[in-house]
């Protein structure tokens, strides 16, 4: 490999979980050894040692979870490998403490749909509603899932948002028996199910790294001067070139240049040459 | 297949029973209103997705048969294309498609009739022979087996008068529609070719080269036309051995009169579907080639692009007359 181009370790995976309530997220701040942390512009999350996961409480409702979500992901050209991950309590027609990934988010309000992709065979779909709901209807019901999808798909690409809902009420055990310590029981006894997907988010992440290629300009930009422009053709030559050539080390091409242009000269040559038709 | 969208309304199609039955429980099935819901939303990763793809069943509502792009053709003045489907199970670097649609799933319009109840409307409105080409936003052959596309328009174009001729392109080995079926003097099968070792290095998922061309004599034994598409055309190293080769192989023993055309095409990208491509796949090694922008396409320099074809040009006119040879420019 091209001594230019950046070995993949010097980003690392990133995974964002939100859960609306505390008591959603606690059992998942223990389990994941997370460090509360100020962010600068108010508020805080919960991030772990090596910086890979990052926890944020949005708040009840479509409206505080969408504010959090695009809080949370601010930073989008910095993770453009990230993944999202909403863990929280669901109502509907299932058993109690089931655990479902969500295929299908239906906003009440809006009558849109989402499509998120999922990570296990159990599925359902979700319709996300302003206010609490005992009437329970086909699939599960949330308050947060579409205000955290349609934010999210500012900063990321559907096929990086996860949904994962644990079954908390239901018709015959409604929305009155829900308390902190009874939220936080549910999310512990799905706490396996769980940390397997921030698992396997993580790997995803991890390719979404390796498809990238970061290409070191410096030793070049150190020893000639570069227009704004300049820099740009001169990342575009060296990146081809790496690419195309094995072992290419570009200052073994450069003695004779005297000057920036005198470089890119040279580079666009040398990559002319790498087409022959013979 | 672990994911099946379908839009409610063709739930009940006996096509799409069919489709979803054939998979028995592997596959999730999601209903949607529209395929768009799921196929056109801007923030996908098409990389992603073209890892693992999910089928969508749709009807297709509008815009069924559609005028080519100037310059496409085999020398028809009425040429037309429609797609039963969008997207492809193979996963060629150089393919426009990459660029062409945000998703990756492969979006299956199951409305066959629709489509050929427009391809007699076009087709009334000419005289002369008009083409309509399948193949264009999805391999003709190789998702056969789920979508019974030939199946289903083998019959219909043997009921067409012989000027309304089906062209299908494909780089499958799945023939069997076509062995089932007698052969018909206005379909014509048509294959695209790269050398070996291009096919190799970019062409994924693709069947091997020996098997494509046993596929494809065993058509033009039977008496199936057959269409060559040197399309595009990739700079290699040894370039004319390599071509010699391919077009050699091809060609030496292929009964002439089954050959309908062979076009030869150089390898351009619109812009915008170029830097796309590219961001997708920022480490590959064909779109990392020199390419040069010339009007609003991406392509090799001009002076390579003209070697190419001429060489590829002069070692097929060795063995065909001039008048079957086409070139296809897509501005």
């Amino acid at each position: 490999m091209s001594s230019i181009m950046k070995p993949y370790s010097l980003s690392t995976p990133k995974i964002y979980i939100l859960t609306a309530l505390a008591c959603e997220a606690k059992p998942l701040i223990a389990a994941l050894k997370l460090q509360k942390t100020e962010l600068p512009c108010g508020g805080h999350v919960y991030i772990n040692r090596d910086n890979s996961v990052e926890l944020m409480i949005t708040g009840v409702g479509p409206v505080k979870a969408a504010v959090a979500t695009a809080r949370l992901l601010r930073d989008k050209l910095k993770f453009r490998h990230a993944y999202l991950l909403n863990v929280g309590i669901a109502g509907g027609e299932k058993p109690i403490g089931a655990c479902y990934c969500i295929h299908k988010i239906t906003d009440a309000d809006l009558q849109k749909s989402w499509y998120p992709p999922f990570l296990k065979k159990a599925t359902e779909g979700l319709t996300t509603f302003n206010a609490p709901q005992t009437n329970y209807s086909e699939g599960l019901i949330d308050m947060e899932a579409s205000g955290i999808i349609q934010a999210a798909l500012s900063f990321i690409t559907r096929d990086q948002i996860y949904f994962l809902k644990i079954v908390s009420d239901n018709p015959s055990q409604t929305t009155h028996t829900i308390n902190a310590s009874y939220v936080s029981e549910l999310i512990n006894d799905n706490l396996a199910t769980i940390v397997e997907a921030i698992d396997a988010l993580i790997q995803k992440s991890t390719q979404l790294i390796e498809y990238s290629v970061t290409i070191d300009v410096s030793p070049i930009t150190d020893k000639w001067h570069f227009s704004h422009y300049q820099q740009h053709q001169l990342r575009d030559l060296l990146t081809r070139l790496a690419i195309r050539i094995d072992d290419f080390e570009p200052l073994e091409l450069l003695d004779d240049a005297k000057t920036s242009r005198d470089v890119l000269t040279t580079l666009s040559a040398e990559l002319d040459n790498t087409i022959e038709i013979d | 297949m672990q994911t099946i969208y379908v839009e409610k309304d063709i739930i009940c199609h006996p096509r799409t029973k069919r489709i979803i039955e054939r998979f028995g429980n592997q596959a999730k099935i999601i209903n949607c209103e529209h395929y768009g819901e799921v196929f056109n939303l801007k923030a996908q990763n098409f990389r992603l997705q073209k890892e693992k793809p999910a089928l969508i069943l749709a009807a297709k509502k509008n815009k069924l048969v559609l005028p080519t792009p100037e310059g496409f053709g085999v020398g028809s003045q009425d040429n037309f294309y429609f797609s039963h489907m969008y997207n492809c199970l193979y996963d060629c670097r150089y393919c426009f498609l990459q660029g062409m649609y945000p998703s990756a799933h492969y979006v299956l319009f199951i409305n066959y009739e629709d489509f050929m109840a427009e391809i007699i409307q076009q087709a009334e409105k000419t005289t002369g022979d008009c083409y309509f080409f399948s193949g264009y936003d999805a391999d003709s052959l190789a998702y056969e087996g789920v979508s019974g596309f030939l199946q289903t328009f083998l019959p219909f174009f043997a009921k067409q008068p012989h000027r309304v001729k089906l062209e299908c392109r494909s780089k499958s080995t799945n023939i069997n529609a076509f062995l089932e079926h007698t052969p018909l003097s206005n379909v014509i099968i048509a294959f695209s070719f790269t050398p070996e070792a291009v096919s190799k290095e970019v062409e994924h998922k693709v069947p091997n080269l020996a098997k494509r061309i046993q596929a494809l004599h065993t058509l033009a034994n039977l008496g199936w036309s057959i269409g060559l598409r040197f399309d595009p055309l990739i700079a290699c190293q040894n370039f004319t051995k390599q071509y010699t080769d391919l077009v050699e192989r091809i060609l030496t023993n292929l009964p002439r009169e089954c050959i309908h055309s062979v076009s030869i095409g150089p390898l351009r990208f619109p812009i915008k579907m170029y830097q796309k491509i590219q961001s997708l796949y920022p480490k590959d090694k064909l779109l990392a080639e020199p390419f040069v922008k010339r009007g609003n396409v991406m392509s090799y320099r001009e002076d390579i692009e003209e070697r190419m074809k001429d060489i590829v040009k002069g070692l097929v006119i060795k063995h065909l007359e001039e008048e079957k040879i086409f070139q296809c420019y897509a501005n």
